[in-house]
């Protein structure tokens, strides 16, 4: 008897559904740390050079909530089988980071938005000030 | 009506929340690229991360069928092959959110490159 038995499934299938997407749920979650990660060394230098607050440790930060989830579905990534107090409380915490690190990510991009916008605003305003002033004089 | 909202299970909805507000942190990602893109005089990228956005709210919408109306009903065993249906969903959503992070990060990554080139033209 295989590790399928135990949910009525054959094995083929649990090793598809369960196993072999289980690692990949944590593959998604490197994947998605990585490309906030990279946004987040745009933001970083952004910061350096124009000198606007961008939140940029949040872009670190946030995407380790989703990671988390993600080794959670390993550990006790067995869905309906997975049941009782610990686990249940393992379920509350693991979905709870993600959401933390979820308003991370989204506090994050909108410092970072809002520090663009206010850059956009000073570049227009510098521009009519001087190139206005240039075309009078 | 108030006992079977009572009966409904709380943790599945902190993931949906979450998973909304990560889909929306990524619609966020994708509107900071596109102006980003716009400012080095590049477009089309940021569609990338938008569709991943989609896809993350797909997977947080089947997650929650699965949820909420397939697992009772496999929980009570009154359907046979409804856990495997349960578990051909989960593979779906996950699926979903797999093809999500790839195009994000394919976004990204290309974003990266290009805002980098575009920097060394600038020294």
């Amino acid at each position: 008897m295989g590790p399928g038995a135990a949910t009525n499934i054959s094995n083929a299938d649990y090793f598809i559904y369960v196993v072999a997407m289980n690692y990949l749920t944590i593959f998604s979650g490197v994947l998605f740390l990585l490309a906030f990660i990279l946004m987040g060394l745009v933001a970083q230098r952004i910061q350096r050079v124009f000198g606007v607050r961008t939140s940029w440790p949040l872009f670190f930060v946030g995407p380790v909530g989703a990671l988390v989830y993600s080794v959670y579905t390993i550990v006790h990534g067995s869905g309906p089988t997975a049941s009782g107090e610990a686990l249940a409380l393992e379920r509350w915490l693991a979905y709870g980071i993600f959401l933390v690190g979820s308003m991370a990510c989204w506090w994050g991009i909108r410092s970072f938005f809002n520090a663009l916008r206010a850059l956009e605003a000073e570049g227009s305003k510098v521009r009519e000030k001087h190139v206005g002033g240039a075309s009078h004089a | 009506m108030l006992e079977s909202l009572k009966e409904i299970p709380r943790e599945p909805l902190v993931y949906e929340a979450g998973g909304i507000i990560f889909a929306s942190a990524l619609l966020g990602f994708s509107h900071t690229m596109r102006h980003l893109l716009r400012t080095i005089g590049r477009g089309g990228l940021w569609i990338l991360p938008l569709l991943g956005a989609l896809l993350v709210l797909v997977a947080v919408i089947l997650h929650g069928y699965a949820w909420y109306i397939l697992m009772p009903t496999a929980a009570v065993g009154e359907v046979p092959g409804m856990l495997g249906e349960v578990y051909r969903y989960r593979f779906i959503a996950l699926l979903a959110m797999l093809l999500a992070s790839l195009l994000t990060l394919s976004g990204a990554l290309a974003f990266w490159l290009m805002f980098n080139g575009s920097r060394r033209k600038v020294q």
